[in-house]
């Protein structure tokens, strides 16, 4: 135990240091890396806890992009505004769409939510006027912590260091709800659920409201994340919404492995990875990356987590 | 003893991160004083079908210089962009940041060049736009350090409205297809086209993507008394279905088609056949239609390459090669100057195929002729004949303000 | 009055067209509940070898043979392969496993026969246009009417007439049963994912005079197929042909109405089916 713990705030010294060691865009990279975890992380709240296989989490990722976008052009440059709405946004947002999505289950419960992802998809193109169709909304500015702590270097959002900091330091919050919220009486509900709903249920358990509670945490989490992403490149666009998305964020999850909290984390690295690197030395990198997903799927069937976790025990028997 | 994966998961990642940056430096033994280009164009997929004999055509141009200019060497970092604004924008700031490119070579998919645009302007680095036709970027988006080879949506619908008007019909159908550029497109058509005393019909605004035209096909065919032409505006595998269902639905006869000229061409003619014939068309450039040496040079060697005549997307990718070979001879090889190679741009002289070219110091937008063809078949093969010429057209690049790099 | 028939015609040959395309997912997905986010690979799979049939004989009716049987062939390794040993492992590990499929399939395709989009020429029998009630309709969509009728009969003829079809029926419905039965169950999800795959495959060729060949042309048409099979109802042909009339006259009437958001019609009657009868319009238990 604790090992791990060490192995974990190396980690975290080497995360924090990442700056003074990096060049160019890799600093960058790294950012995407927890910004695309904590996507990841949110929607295992659904799949690896409550067990709700959600195939249209890329609406909250979505629409919190598009949120922080309007905010940033249109109204103010203030961080904490911009985060307050996208917040207040995602939550509504999930809430609403939770209320009816829950009222399904099974197969129904994924194409619901997935047609509910690809009409925000539509909507996002089709609307140009507001949302700038297929092109996206372009010069994004960076929003600023307080009016002027752009000029004091070490607290601009502008550059890459502080925003790398603002996502290192969200992504830990993310990740500390997370851990708690499975240690809690609810994320113990919440796994009760994803074992048998009926017993929950006749146990006493408010089910309905718990998975609502669970669709909301979620969505606002992936609306943050969505959020982040869009500042970092300046950019947003209808692509979140659509299906692609809401099942690449689901791979994500599932090579890293449901059922452990840093599950996703892992996916998320070996996903965004696959992508930015496998491209750079060929032109046919679909070819690879399909491979090695199916390869992932035969050879680690929980995930790479999983896979782990399973050698560590073999380890420690052997 | 246990390995953590959090731990050795994100260190893996920084390792690879650092070891491919490495390994890409040693995989392309790029010298000191080699000019670098990047490209960002897709490769892959549907849009590879444009980008990558855009990027043989480009290469072709350099060829003919022997891949250097003013005694530098040109080597080229080829990346897929994925047709993804979001990874475009990611690879743009690693060309920029950590490859140190001096120019940046496309993009095909207009989004990116939007998406884009603000990291090119500030990272001071040079951006030749082969095809995206995107009024914007040389309009209110415009920058010293973008140039267009290519053409603006304006440009080739203002010619083709007033020539339709004039020649064609006066009742117009129109469908677009309901995204933002074609909005631009079919803008343009009816500024000039109205102008000649056109009216709008009907005008039909299909989902992006829309493969079946059966239900606009028919509100067409109820109105086709009062229906001269049509002008469609698609993008996509939609274009030859579009055309193709035009054909079966028997309204060829009354109406005519018309689009831009890269609605039916040589891109097209493998998908559309023979239900391409009399669709008339305007843009800058069209293999059949322009009897020309610097064409006819051009069309044949693409021709022996490719296996059929060029488009306008090719012509496109191989002025830009010549356009970029032409501003490092005028600067010698010095690209420490930007506002030098700036003007470089602007006073450039290249035999295009396309015919009159020059780059607009006011936009970065090209300026050429707009041609009206019409698709007929020539000993056998699907080309374009030459109806009539307009002159250097010329985009006005309103709202367009640049100050020198 | 004609425009009305018109328009009805339209939105039968689109709901036809959609029937032939998800037949194959009703099978593998609605009956074997086995996810093949991959259906649309071997629907492209089938336009391209079929393409590439005709191209070498001129025979439409060779090419469509060869797109359907090369799928069907293709379906049977991928099957043994890959599909079986996931059977017991779910959906996630399919789902990744068929998305993988879907990028290797793509790109496939793109390195043998370029990213140029392909189309074909509709056979001279089947070219031009007819009077029915004094509206025009193309020849080709009442051929693909046509066709789409025929599958749902011949489907329906051996899931309620025929001694296999009760077979399959058995193994999908209750696969211990079945076995102690002495049914062989493998043998038959084999043969229901093959037949699948030939559907798939077939559907592609024939749609290509409409909507071309061109890599990646199963993504979108994956989709549909998908709310096809769901709102009609999984686990019944039956399903699948009520859900593929439902999404074409939602797809036909939306681009009378509002153009633009078209697609979204589809996707609105989806969700309230769904919320009203989970189990799709002729779902048996909800699953």
């Amino acid at each position: 135990m604790t090992r791990k713990r060490a192995a974990l705030l190396a980690g975290l010294l080497l995360l924090i240091a990442a700056p003074w060691f990096t060049t160019g865009t890799q600093n960058d990279f790294i950012g995407d890396i927890l910004i695309y975890s904590l996507f990841a992380l949110s929607l295992n709240i659904l799949i690896g806890q409550l067990g709700l296989l959600s195939f249209g989490h890329g609406t909250f990722y979505g629409l919190g992009g598009y949120a922080a976008a309007f905010m940033l052009l249109k109204a103010s440059h203030s961080l904490w505004f911009m985060f307050a709405v996208v917040i207040a946004v995602s939550a509504l947002a999930s809430l609403v769409i939770g209320y009816f999505a829950l009222l399904s289950r099974g197969m129904a419960f994924v194409m619901i939510t997935m047609a509910i992802s690809q009409l925000f998809y539509i909507v996002a193109v089709t609307a140009y006027k507001i949302t700038g169709g297929v092109d996206g909304l372009t010069s994004i500015p960076r929003p600023e912590l307080f009016p002027g702590s752009d000029e004091i270097q070490w607290l601009s959002l502008s550059g890459t260091t502080g925003f790398y900091y603002l996502c290192l330091v969200i992504f830990l919050l993310g990740l500390g709800i997370l851990y708690r919220l499975r240690r809690s009486p609810l994320g113990a509900a919440f796994e009760g659920i994803r074992e048998n709903e009926e017993r929950m249920r006749s146990v006493g358990y408010p089910v309905a409201r718990y998975k609502l509670i669970g669709f909301v945490l979620s969505g606002t989490l992936a609306g943050i994340a969505g959020a982040l992403s869009v500042i970092q490149l300046g950019f947003a666009g209808p692509t979140a919404f659509f299906w692609t998305t809401s099942g690449e964020v689901i791979l994500a999850v599932v090579i890293g492995g449901a059922s452990t909290l840093f599950g996703p984390v892992i996916g998320s690295v070996v996903f965004l990875s696959l992508f930015r690197f496998i491209g750079q030395y060929t032109e046919h990198w679909r070819l690879f990356v399909g491979i090695v997903f199916v390869a992932l799927v035969m050879f680690a069937p929980g995930g790479l987590g999983d896979l782990w976790r399973r050698r560590k025990d073999r380890a420690a028997q052997g | 003893m246990a390995r953590i994966p959090a731990f050795s998961s994100r260190l893996k990642s920084r390792i690879l991160a650092a070891g491919a940056v490495a390994c890409f430096g040693i995989a392309t033994p790029a010298l000191a004083q080699d000019i670098k280009i990047g490209t960002v164009i897709g490769f892959s997929g549907l849009f590879g079908a444009y980008g990558n004999p855009l990027f043989e055509t480009f290469k072709m141009a350099l060829e003919e210089s022997g891949g250097q200019a003013a005694g530098r060497k040109i080597t080229i970092i080829k990346e897929d962009d994925k047709t993804d604004p979001k990874y475009a924008i990611q690879l743009v700031r690693r060309y920029i940041q950590d490859d140190k490119v001096d120019f940046l070579l496309g993009p095909v998919y207009t989004p990116i060049a939007a998406a884009i645009r603000d990291d090119v302007h500030r990272g001071k680095t040079f951006l030749i736009v082969p095809l995206a036709g995107d009024d914007g970027i040389t309009r209110e988006m415009c920058s010293p350090y973008i140039v267009r080879t290519s053409f603006s949506s304006w440009q080739q619908n203002v010619s083709l409205g007033d020539y339709v008007a004039k020649n064609v019909g006066k009742r117009a159908a129109l469908v677009t297809s309901n995204f933002a550029a074609a909005h631009q497109q079919s803008a343009a058509f009816l500024e000039t086209f109205k102008a000649g005393g056109g009216e709008v019909i009907l005008h039909e605004r299909p989902a992006l993507g829309t493969a079946d035209y059966a239900a606009i096909l028919t509100n067409i065919r109820a109105r086709q008394d009062s229906i001269d032409v049509v002008y469609a505006f698609l993008i996509g595998p939609p274009v030859a279905a579009f055309t193709n269902q035009w054909a079966q639905s028997g309204l060829r006869e009354k109406i005519k088609l018309v689009g831009v000229i890269p609605m039916a061409d040589e891109f097209w003619f493998p998908g559309q056949k023979d239900n391409a014939l009399g669709i008339i068309g305007g843009g800058p450039y069209a293999a059949g239609a322009l009897d020309t040496p610097a064409n006819n040079a051009f069309v044949a060697r693409f021709q022996r390459k490719f296996n059929r005549a060029p488009t306008s997307t090719e012509v496109g990718g191989y002025d830009a090669g010549k356009l970029l070979i032409s501003v490092i001879e005028q600067v010698k090889g010095n690209l420490k100057d930007k506002a030098a190679i700036r003007r470089a741009f602007s006073n450039a002289e290249i035999n295009s195929p396309r015919g009159y070219f020059k780059i607009d110091p006011k936009t970065g937008n090209v300026i050429n002729n707009i041609y009206i063809t019409r698709v007929v078949k020539r000993n056998g093969v699907l080309t374009h004949e030459l109806i009539q010429t307009y002159e250097k057209v010329r985009d006005p690049g309103t709202g367009c303000k640049m100050s020198a790099p | 009055m004609a425009l009305l028939i018109e328009q009805a015609v339209n939105g039968l040959q689109l709901s036809m067209l959609l029937f032939l395309i998800s037949s194959g997912l009703a099978l593998t997905f609605g009956m074997m509940q086995v996810v093949n986010l991959a259906h649309g690979s071997l629907y492209m799979l089938g336009a391209f070898i079929g393409l590439a049939a005709h191209a070498a004989s001129g025979s439409f009716v060779l090419g469509l043979a060869a797109g359907a049987l090369a799928t069907a062939l293709c379906g049977l390794v991928l099957e043994q392969m890959l599909f079986k040993p996931l059977y017991p492992r779910g959906f996630h590990a399919q789902a990744l496993m068929t998305f993988g499929l879907i990028f290797f399939f793509d790109e496939l395709v793109q390195i043998i026969w370029g990213a140029d989009i392909k189309s074909l020429t509709v056979p001279a029998a089947l070219d031009g246009t007819t009077l029915i009630g004094g509206a025009t309709v193309s020849l080709y969509r009442l051929f693909l009417i046509g066709c789409g009728l025929l599958l749902a009969l011949v489907l329906a003829g051996v899931f309620t007439g025929t001694r296999l079809g009760a077979v399959i029926r058995a193994c999908v419905d209750d696969r211990e049963a079945a076995e102690s039965l002495g049914l062989q169950v493998p043998r038959v999800f084999t043969l229901v994912f093959v037949v699948g795959a030939a559907l798939a495959g077939a559907a592609g060729f024939l749609a290509v005079p409409l909507f071309t060949a061109f890599t990646g042309m199963g993504n979108d048409t994956l989709i549909l197929a998908l709310v096809v099979v769901v709102l009609g109802g999984m686990r019944s042909v039956l399903g699948a042909f009520v859900g593929s009339l439902v999404v074409g006259f939602s797809l036909s009437i939306g681009q009378i109405l509002i153009a633009g958001y078209a697609n979204a019609v589809v996707y609105v009657v989806l969700a309230i089916v769904l919320l009203v009868r989970p189990a799709g319009l002729i779902g048996g238990e909800a699953r």
